[in-house]
């Protein structure tokens, strides 16, 4: 009867781990020197956007942004660049949803200076299991995203192989 | 002219009074690009910077093409101040990453991200840009560098007028790049975003 009892409690922790995502979140830097920047982070730290732009003679176009939770609970972008149509951007919400889904350790790769200092107090973003965040100022060129299990997309090279393009992943 | 021998015209010849006034150089086709470049006079050009965007692999790759075409259209439409050929190539860094085709984008094509209205204007002789314009360019020719990158040199010149009837003085370099990417006047999170990662661009470019 203990037994049994024992094992409901493993299955129902077990199932609480896999219902909410509540394992370890974690933040890794691996690289952020001489431009480059690449980490190692867990799913529910990363929150995708399209941004909505009124372009002056353009129309409406998109801006596509990653939110990434850092260690000191602040959180940083990682931007495309370039403007994009709702299609491209709808488009790349949906494979880095997916990414982030069927992952456990999420590799990011930008550009721009992540030694910055913070300045808080701009906005906030919110995260599903963090809730309202600082974001911190700091803003990188996004590169790539992949988990571990090779699922990739890279900002200028979707799903081209090598993902992430040369010269990630950097040597340390 | 030489024409058929006619009734109105027994001796077989004509005055041409009417025909398209068409000066060297306003107008560029795929051949004159090209042969533009060949022979462009090197000497006392500005190329861009150099070896500081490790990061990107075909960051230098471009060099000589956006100095020919600054150069080019920086002396063609006697631009003042003259266009900075790092703000160009900062402007690639974050338009494309030194990319020649960009993926999954149907707005904007090729390493300057030229959108199909610019493609469009910039072959109009009627339209905004009316000096120095381009003509029989395919949409499929943006991703090719030769192209793109004359092609956006000339924009963002053009651009840089725009600007400055825009805000009433001239531009700062940062403006005019946001007027290209069509976020002069735009209140969002995303034109900070991506105007900060031209900004790391232009200062590494500018780093001793």
């Amino acid at each position: 009867m203990g037994c049994s009892k024992v094992s409901r409690c493993v299955i129902y922790i077990l199932g609480c781990l896999s219902a909410t995502g509540c394992v370890t979140s974690s933040f890794k830097v691996l690289n952020q020197g001489n431009s480059g920047f690449e980490v190692f982070v867990t799913p529910d730290r990363v929150i995708v956007e399209c941004e909505r732009v009124e372009a002056d003679d353009r129309g409406v176009v998109y801006g596509f942004m990653m939110h990434v939770l850092d260690e000191e609970k602040t959180s940083f972008t990682l931007v495309q660049t370039n403007t994009l149509d709702k299609e491209s951007c709808d488009y790349r919400i949906k494979k880095i949803k997916r990414i982030l889904s069927n992952g456990t350790q999420i590799y990011l790769a930008g550009i721009g200076d992540f030694q910055k200092s913070r300045r808080t107090g701009l906005r906030k973003q919110t995260f599903p299991r963090f809730g309202a965040v600082e974001d911190n100022g700091r803003s990188l060129q996004f590169i790539a995203i992949k988990n571990e299990r090779n699922q990739c997309f890279g900002a200028f090279s979707a799903e081209e192989l090598p993902c992430p393009p040369e010269p990630f992943p950097l040597k340390n | 002219m030489h024409v058929p021998v006619s009734d109105k015209n027994p001796s077989g010849i004509t005055i041409r009074d009417q025909h398209l006034r068409r000066l060297p150089g306003t107008y560029l086709n795929r051949e004159e690009v090209s042969e533009n470049f060949k022979s462009y006079p090197r000497k006392g050009i500005l190329y861009p910077s150099s070896g500081k965007i490790p990061k990107h692999k075909n960051a230098d790759s471009y060099d000589e093409l956006i100095a020919v075409w600054v150069d080019y259209f920086n002396k063609k439409l006697k631009t003042s101040p003259p266009l900075d050929p790092d703000v160009f190539k900062a402007l690639l860094a974050s338009e494309s990453g030194f990319r020649l085709h960009t993926s999954e984008n149907k707005i904007a094509f090729g390493i300057a991200q030229i959108t199909k209205q610019t493609w469009t204007i910039l072959q109009d002789p009627k339209g905004e840009a009316t000096e120095f314009i381009f003509n029989d360019i395919r949409q499929k020719d943006l991703r090719d560098p030769n192209i793109a990158i004359p092609m956006g040199v000339r924009w963002l010149i053009y651009k840089s007028k725009r600007a400055t009837a825009k805000l009433g003085r001239p531009p700062t370099n940062e403006e005019i790049v946001l007027e290209y990417k069509g976020l002069l006047k735009s209140k969002s999170q995303f034109k900070n975003n991506a105007l900060e990662s031209y900004r790391y661009y232009y200062g590494l470019l500018k780093s001793k």
